[in-house]
């Protein structure tokens, strides 16, 4: 083996060095633009899940709010019309014979229940579709809910400060919010009085639903469909949902403060 | 067709409702002939056959609903007089209809002895005082643009508030001892005037406009 002189040991391991130093730059540069891909695409995914879980919740509250709308015009319409038919027929036959003492009683009676259930009927397709939403708004529709719990064992106030029209789809869905918590409590509190206060403010509106019940676990978990409902609109309105227990009564009150968007309809 | 009966048409899309209300019209005193349609293409059909006095219209049905069907009775044949019955009697669809045309509303949440009573007062009166309408109107008063019809004389108010209080032509005409034939005039230049259909448009309009408080 020739030996090497000194300049051309030193070219070959500069060479060499030189190499190496780049190979593990390119190495580098390699493994750092992959795992920037991956972190990338990783995101990407979350981000996409995000997209579509949200979507997903549009969708099931979309579709949610389309059946109530198809099963309250059925009951509305259908069943109000059958049961309008029985009424007709009823009086027919009482127009049609004499009846004792006794079958007048009977036919009376048979005309109350038939009222009472158009009655029922009535209001189940109402809190299911607030007929007219656009023309009322959501204080006249609150208003009418408290209204028609009012008297059944339960005493239901509505208080009001300042007035606005509301009856967008954000109306509604804020409308929603309240009827579930109106009916949480009225299930789970076993409440005698309800309050339910609207509180008009230049860009938000604050809505409290307040009863004497026997109160919130606030550190208890919430889940149960009517909770999911609650949070899933309330994350689409970016509202802010406080729930506290009131200082003297016993009970809970749950504050909705709900930002409110102007022009943009 | 009877002579001095009241000739009605009936339309409803359910079946077992329709028949109940032909056997109930029919045990009416002052109604004769009724004829039966399932929605508003089938009604139109049978009054461009032969006009009936007044018809009694579900408003909702299929192929064509009560407000359209409504419409073109009102638009085609203004001598017959309309009565809807339906489940909705929030203000917006009330009004909406009274602007149409039609003449009275019942409830299907109402007492079924209303129907006979409402038939007879469509006929006699022109319209059908209840509180659906009454609702109706106090809802949308003041909500009328500004003053675009001529003004009325002394004579058309005192026949417009006779119109409200529900007095029949020939009642009125006594009260004021005029002919029927002037009583007509009067009102043919207060429905000019005012722009509306029929009497419950005179009605609306003289709660309104103050004329007249229910």
């Amino acid at each position: 083996m020739a030996q090497l002189s000194e300049s051309e040991t030193l070219f070959i391991v500069l060479v060499g060095s030189t190499g190496m130093l780049l190979l593990i730059v390119a190495i580098g540069l390699f493994t750092f633009i992959y795992q920037r891909r991956i972190f990338s695409t990783r995101m990407e995914n979350i981000r996409r899940e995000q997209e579509y879980a949200q979507n997903m919740i549009k969708a099931q509250l979309e579709s949610q709010e389309l059946e109530r709308t198809r099963i309250g015009a059925d009951l509305h319409d259908s069943l109000g019309s059958l049961l309008w038919g029985a009424k007709v027929n009823a009086s027919f036959i009482h127009r049609s014979v004499d009846l004792t003492a006794q079958a007048q009683e009977s036919y009376r009676e048979l005309i109350q229940i038939l009222d009472q259930s158009i009655d029922t009927m009535r209001r189940i397709s109402w809190e299911l579709t607030p007929e007219a939403f656009h023309h009322s708004g959501f204080s006249q529709s609150v208003n009418k809910l408290c209204d028609q719990l009012n008297g059944r064992g339960l005493e239901v106030r509505f208080v009001e400060t300042g007035n606005q029209m509301w009856n967008d789809e954000d109306g509604i869905q804020a409308f929603r919010i309240v009827q579930e918590l109106v009916s949480n409590a009225i299930k789970h509190s076993k409440a005698s009085l309800l309050e339910v206060a609207i509180a008009w403010e230049n860009n938000h509106v604050w809505v409290e639903v307040q009863d004497n019940g026997t109160g919130f676990k606030l550190n208890e978990s919430r889940t149960g469909v009517g909770w999911w409902n609650i949070e899933q609109r309330a994350k689409r309105l970016k509202a802010e949902i406080v729930i506290g227990n009131p200082p003297m009564s016993g009970g809970s009150t749950i504050s909705v403060n709900i930002p409110l968007k102007y022009g943009k309809e | 067709m009877e002579k001095n009966k009241i000739n009605v048409y009936l339309a409803d899309d359910h079946n077992v409702v329709r028949k109940g209300m032909m056997r109930l019209l029919g045990t009416f005193d002052r109604v004769g002939e009724v004829k039966e349609a399932s929605n508003g293409r089938e009604l139109l059909d049978l009054i461009e056959g032969r006009e009936p006095d007044a018809v009694i219209i579900d408003l909702e049905m299929p192929v064509m609903g009560g407000i359209e069907a409504g419409r073109q009775i009102s638009d085609h044949f203004p001598d017959v007089k309309i009565l809807m019955l339906t489940m909705h009697t929030e203000g917006v669809f009330i009004n909406k209809l009274m602007d149409i045309g039609v003449h009275g509303f019942l409830s299907k949440s109402a007492e079924v002895e209303e129907v006979e009573k409402a038939l007879y007062s469509v006929i006699d009166k022109d319209f059908y005082k209840n509180d659906i309408v009454e609702k109706a109107i106090a809802k949308a008063i003041n909500r009328e643009p500004e003053d675009k019809y001529s003004k009325l004389t002394t004579r058309e108010i005192e026949i417009l508030l006779l119109i409200c209080q529900e007095y029949t032509p020939g009642e009125i005409s006594n009260r004021l001892s005029i002919s029927e034939k002037t009583f007509f005039n009067h009102r043919a230049n207060i429905v000019t005037k005012t722009g509306v259909r029929n009497n419950i448009g005179l009605y609306k309009f003289a709660i309104q406009r103050g004329y007249f408080s229910a």
